[in-house]
């Protein structure tokens, strides 16, 4: 069960951005998406969540053929991604921002709605260690805690799988080494987590598989160990940090 | 086919200058992101000014030309730039608009001024009517020349934009002013250059247009509307295309008057030819993607009214209302009387342009709509018939919405006033047809007639009674209009203004979302009509015109665009006489100063209430005892006014001295205590108190680094970490 | 030699809308060497830049560039005195052609055939992209983009904002041995960034900031010591000057 991606193509124009990749991620796990700039990560993303036609190929989830249902209703089946480029609701407080994610979802339930959102916002603020910026514009935010809320944006429709584009990027060492640690809490609750990033040492650290793009093909895919070992790997990708370490 | 070609002809040099008008908006589009809605006017005030050279004061015309052309029209560019576009980085589309819209209103305003519009002016044709003859056919030289200037600048401004550095750097000022100044070039020079190019495109095509319409400045204006189907086309990007959509353009106008039937039902059509091959090319036009946009920091804010608040408002509103009904006079109030049905029409403006950001230009024809349902189904004056108008209009907003909604920012404005200039120029001056098997003519034969409301015995028949509902209605759907921005469903509309990509993947139906809020619009629009028609007592299809519609919109986003008191503001302004009655000698005069006070927008851009009003009322608010002083004197005055023994200027006097002297002192005292939201542009200081109370603000710069500074500058202390 | 810095902080202070992000950096950049900025998230280091480059006016202090005082809104000719600014994140124009974006950068009489070149030569993914929107670009395409102009400019003094985020780690390594080229040039580097291990790798001095301040400034070996030891709990400052 879990995500599942079965050779998917996109062209643009003369370029193949992708090119019959497949790969899975499943229920409490976490798959690294590593691969050179351009390689088409976020491309794939924006297949799976609806935002990009597949030239040809299938994403499923759970069995489901998502192929025809536009993003929302994808990501009303548990589906929830953040952007490479934050996407926060700017006007917006960093609270508010997460507490309309959580009414999106929860519509319907009268009455006990919007004490339940609360609980869901304030729990969320707790576990991502915002709970001081709450009532912070989410634009002036740096970059950093930006993607912390646009995370924290993404479970309050709580997703049973998660696509995240380089969440770690513009987040210091310390905010890294944390954000690791949600991330397997989330894992060990059961998520499917598709983690596309460039941070070597938190891929390596929290993922359960590695998958490798490069030019839109699957070069590589195994434990981060095997992955790091592999030589085409270093040379398309990781270059001389690893062979230093 | 002789006749064809005649026509043909005719249309073709039209298009030249449809070319030459769309080619500057497209061009000022592309290099400051800014659609010109003052582009027709610009060109206008340059066609009198050339006038007024050659003929009233007869210099030659070769000279007056190029002092129109290099002279004048580069310096409206200069004095756009630096007045107005200065600081509109960051504000919303509709203040945008409204900053463009001004212009044109501010110089409709001053050539009606300067050259009084009862003079009849004309321009000769620029080659004395010699025409070129092929054949059997007659060509102008006038008609050459338009054409070939327009190739000429169709051409010279795709290789300006394309081929030169220059041009490409006023394109890139538009992504992101900061990194073009980063990469050597000043983005103010570059949207001044923009701004002298596209003045000087209007001047030329409305030096040419000149000969063939007498010169009238409204006309000239207006021109401008037929231009955009062109620019449209051209996807406010391409100039070839632009060129092609101006040529498709203004051969079917000239097809249509030619070859069309003549007929009652196809006579407004043909007015509304332009607007409808705008309508179609919006909606041929690719759908944007839904696709991550740059996050650019935006001024605006996003202000949750309270219950209270509201409260006091909606009470304050019927309070001046019943106010009002009792000291003015019955002839005064009989025009004062259209106020609340176009203060309602602001008020739908809030949900749609307001909240969801979309940029609606037809509120007032839903009015009009609502106006016809309620004078059809009320003529025995049933009030239900204003929830039929409700129910019609929200069904036509989402006729309109389902194909409008695809389109974002400009290209939806642009969409809904193709729809508003097609509602006014053919449908509402329809004759009677056949409308489910009853004959129904939109606006009767001319204008319809509405009679008082009335519940059982009980009819609103004075205009005293007949005001005060209207502040009831206005109060209710005030509160209807809050309720809406507290739900959730208000919450995220804010929402997908900012992201709609994010909203989409958090499981959010950004389509339905729309439609439903502009549905609700139009229903709150429709019933403004509703009321304003009963108000008029009997109306004509012409008070629900397109430019009027964007007089209260401009109003609102002066005063405020997420603001009732804008709505209130908005109907006053374009309801009530107020202006021409204190002013009457000079009937120009306020169009000039709703202009300049819309120029200013981009200094306030969340308008003047949220921005000044309301700080200094919350002041007042926080002292209880100083509301109710406040209260209590406008109370003493009103019942020495009832009572006679003051008069209605030193009420009005008491009035305002008590509304404006009194709550300012308040707000100073919290403004020096660094306690209250800034107000009339003033800077935060707010923060500076929090700042002085934290630590690590007051501390002195330069001590010795402690190792727990050290571990700070590793662990982000200044980010998320500590809590 | 001139005898004055050709960057230098004064007493400078910054507030956004009234909230003060800076309070009171002294610093001087000398001609020639990589310094690196180093900080955590919101620490003030994109701050300290925008000063820099003219973008922002300090509510206290002066910025000096090559001796003169930097006005405020005065980016343009900052840039064209030789101050090549790579903001963070948003370095190029996403409607305009990649061959455009390269276009808009021959400011300083280099010609468009040079800048080309020198963007093409070192990324020659950017030659396979010329006719592409740079919006469409990958993240890491885009980053290659916005150096290009420090590549091709020859800016006396270059400000890197975040070079390295989104970049694959080949791509860093590999736009950092462009740094250092340009470094060895002449240009003077100041280079941002969290990580801190790439950053020091290549520089010569350092600068660590939190909170708004400078906390530390030294030798590059010397801020990595003292950091190193932090980052393993030891609180023992070491060699490097504290401020
Ligand atoms: N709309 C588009 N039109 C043309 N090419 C595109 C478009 N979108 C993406 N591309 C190209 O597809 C390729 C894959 O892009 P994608 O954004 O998926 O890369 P990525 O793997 O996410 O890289 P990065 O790590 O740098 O973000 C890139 O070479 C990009 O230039
Ligand atoms: N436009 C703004 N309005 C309000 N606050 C801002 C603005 N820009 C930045 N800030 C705040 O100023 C502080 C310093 O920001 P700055 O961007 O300089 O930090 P930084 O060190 O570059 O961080 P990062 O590593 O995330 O890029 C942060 O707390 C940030 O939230
Ligand atoms: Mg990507
Ligand atoms: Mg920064």
């Amino acid at each position: 069960m879990g995500l599942e991606i079965d050779q998917v193509s996109v062209r643009f124009g003369g370029l193949a951005a992708l090119s019959d990749v497949s790969l899975s991620a499943h229920e409490g796990s976490i798959t690294g998406l590593i691969g050179p700039n351009g390689a088409g990560k976020t491309t794939l993303f924006n297949v799976v969540t609806g935002m990009q036609r597949p030239s040809a190929g299938a994403v499923r989830l759970d069995g489901r053929d998502l192929r025809e249902l536009p993003s929302h209703r994808r990501a009303r089946l548990g589906l929830g991604r953040t952007f490479q480029r934050l996407e926060l609701f700017g006007t917006l407080t960093v609270a508010e921002n997460i507490g309309v994610a959580a009414s999106i979802a929860r519509r319907g339930l009268m009455g006990s709605k919007s004490r339940e959102i609360r609980e869901i916002r304030e729990e969320l603020l707790e576990r991502l260690g915002l709970t001081s910026l709450a009532g912070r514009r989410a634009d002036t935010l740096p970059t950093g805690t930006g993607r912390l809320v646009e995370l924290a944006r993404a479970l309050a429709v709580r997703p049973r799988v998660l696509l995240l584009d380089e969440p770690a990027a513009g987040q210091d060492t310390e905010e890294t080494e944390r954000f690791s640690l949600v991330l397997r809490s989330l894992a060990a609750d059961g998520l499917a987590i598709l983690l596309v990033e460039h941070d070597m040492d938190l891929v390596m650290r929290v993922c359960d598989t590695v998958v490798v793009l490069d030019f839109g093909l699957v070069i590589c895919d195994g434990t981060p160990a095997t992955v790091q070992a592999n030589t085409d790997v270093q040379a398309a990708y990781l270059g001389s940090v690893v062979a230093d370490a | 086919m002789h006749d064809f070609i005649i026509f043909t002809i005719g249309g073709l040099s039209a298009s030249g200058i449809y070319a030459i008008t769309a080619s500057g908006l497209t061009l000022t589009y592309t290099t400051t992101g800014i659609f010109n809605w003052a582009h027709g006017a610009i060109g206008m005030i340059c066609a009198f000014a050339y006038w007024q050279m050659s003929i009233g004061w007869g210099w030659p015309t070769v000279l007056s030309m190029l002092l129109c052309l290099f002279g004048l029209a580069p310096l409206i560019g200069i004095g756009i730039e630096a007045l107005a576009m200065r600081r509109l980085e960051g504000v919303s589309e509709a203040a945008k608009l409204v900053v463009t819209l001004s212009m044109a209103i501010m110089f409709l305003g001053i050539a009606q001024w300067i050259w009084g519009p009862t003079t009849y002016r004309a321009l000769p044709p620029l080659f004395n009517n010699d025409t070129l003859v092929l054949g059997s056919i007659r060509i102008s030289y006038d008609d050459v020349t338009i054409l070939i200037l327009a190739l000429v600048v169709a051409v010279g401004l795709r290789l300006f934009l394309y081929r030169t550095r220059m041009g490409i750097t006023m394109r890139a000022s538009v992504d992101d002013r900061t990194l073009t100044s980063l990469n050597g070039s000043s983005a103010n020079t570059n949207a001044r250059n923009a701004w002298i190019i596209g003045s000087m495109l209007a001047a030329l095509a409305g030096i040419l247009i000149a000969p063939t319409l007498s010169l009238s400045a409204s006309a000239l204006t207006l021109l401008i509307v037929n231009a955009y189907a062109a620019s449209v086309i051209g996807r406010l990007r391409s100039i070839p295309m632009t060129f092609v959509g101006a040529i498709i353009l203004g051969l079917s106008i000239a097809y249509s008057v030619a070859y069309l039937p003549q007929n009652p039902y196809i006579q407004g059509f043909e007015n509304a030819v332009p607007a409808i091959i705008l309508f179609v090319a919006l909606l041929v036009l690719p759908q944007s993607r839904l696709r991550g946009h740059r996050q650019l920091r935006s001024r605006e804010f996003a202000f949750r009214p309270t219950w209270s608040g509201t409260g006091i408002f909606c009470a304050g509103v019927v309070i001046t209302g019943i106010f009002l009904a009792t000291v003015v006079s019955t002839s005064d109030l009989f025009s004062l009387n259209r106020m609340w049905g176009l203060a309602i029409v602001g008020l739908s403006i809030i949900p749609i342009v307001g909240y969801a950001g979309r940029l609606s230009l037809c509120q007032l024809t839903f009015a009009g709509i609502g106006a016809s349902v309620v004078g059809h189904l009320g003529a025995q004056g049933n009030p239900l018939s204003l929830f039929a108008a409700a129910g019609v209009c929200a069904a036509v907003g989402v006729l309109v919405a389902i194909p409008a909604l695809r389109l974002s920012g400009i290209y939806f404005a642009l969409a809904t006033a193709a729809f508003a200039i097609t509602m006014d120029n053919w449908v509402f001056v329809l004759p009677t047809f056949n409308l489910f098997g009853h004959p129904y003519a939109p606006f009767g034969s001319g204008s319809l007639v509405f009679a008082p409301f009335r519940v059982g015995s009980f009819a609103l028949t004075s205009k005293t009674s007949q005001f005060i509902a209207g502040s009831v209605a206005f109060a209710i759907l005030t509160a209807v209009v809050v309720a809406v921005r507290r739900s959730e469903f208000g919450q995220r509309l804010l929402a997908m203004k900012d992201s709609p990509a994010a909203c989409a993947t958090l499981g959010m139906n950004g389509r339905a979302s729309m439609v439903g809020v502009f549905a609700f619009s139009a229903a709150v629009a429709g019933v403004g009509g509703g009321i304003y028609g009963m108000a008029l007592g009997s109306a004509a299809p012409d008070v629900f015109q397109f430019f009027s519609g964007l007089t209260v919109l401009l109003v609102m986003v002066v005063m405020g665009i997420t603001s009732a008191g804008a709505a209130v503001t908005g109907g006053l302004y374009q309801g009530s006489p107020i202006f021409t009655n204190l002013i009457p000698n000079l009937t120009q005069l306020p169009l000039v100063l709703v202009g300049l006070a819309g120029l200013g927008v981009g200094t306030t851009p969340n308008g003047t209430i949220p921005g000044s009003v309301r700080p200094v009322w919350l002041s007042v608010l926080r002292r209880r005892w100083l509301l109710g002083f406040i209260v209590a004197v406008a109370a003493v005055a009103w019942a020495l006014r009832l009572a006679g023994v003051i008069g209605n200027w030193t009420m009005t006097t008491i009035m305002l001295v008590d509304l404006i002297a009194l709550p300012a002192p308040a707000y100073i005292v919290d403004y020096r205590a660094n306690d209250a939201p800034p107000a009339f542009g003033l800077p935060d200081r707010r923060s500076q108190r929090r700042r002085d109370a934290s630590p690590v603000g007051s501390a002195p710069g330069g001590g010795p680094a402690t190792t727990d500074d050290q571990m700070a500058a590793l662990s982000g202390a200044g980010g998320t970490g500590g809590t | 030699m001139p005898d004055h810095p050709l960057l230098e902080f004064r007493g400078v202070r910054a507030a956004y809308e009234e909230v003060e992000v800076l309070h009171g950096i002294d610093a001087t950049f000398d001609e020639g060497g990589i310094t690196a900025v180093l900080g955590a998230n919101g620490a003030g280091k994109s701050t300290l830049l925008a000063l820099a480059a003219g973008i922002m006016a300090p509510t206290h202090g002066e910025v000096r560039f090559d001796g003169e005082r930097i006005r405020a809104g005065s980016p343009s000719t900052l840039a064209r005195k030789g101050l090549c600014l790579i903001p963070e994140g948003r370095g190029v124009f996403p409607n305009l052609t990649v061959g455009e974006n390269l276009w808009v950068m021959t400011h300083s009489g280099a010609t468009r055939r040079h800048v080309e070149q020198c963007a093409f030569d070192r990324f020659p993914r950017l030659a396979e992209r010329r006719y592409q929107h740079a919006g469409t670009l990958s993240g890491g395409e885009q980053q290659m983009l916005s150096l290009a102009r420090a590549l091709a400019t020859s800016p006396r003094m270059l400000l890197l904002d975040e070079l390295s985020m989104g970049l694959a780690p080949i791509v860093v390594d590999e736009l950092y041995k462009h740094v250092a080229q340009l470094a060895a040039e002449g240009v003077t580097v100041v280079v941002v960034e969290q990580f801190a291990r790439t950053a020091l790798s290549v520089a010569s001095s350092a600068i660590v900031m939190a909170n708004g301040r400078i906390v530390q400034k030294g030798a590059a070996s010397a801020v990595e010591a003292v950091l190193h030891s932090a980052y393993l709990g030891r609180t023992t400052p070491q060699a490097a000057d504290s401020v």
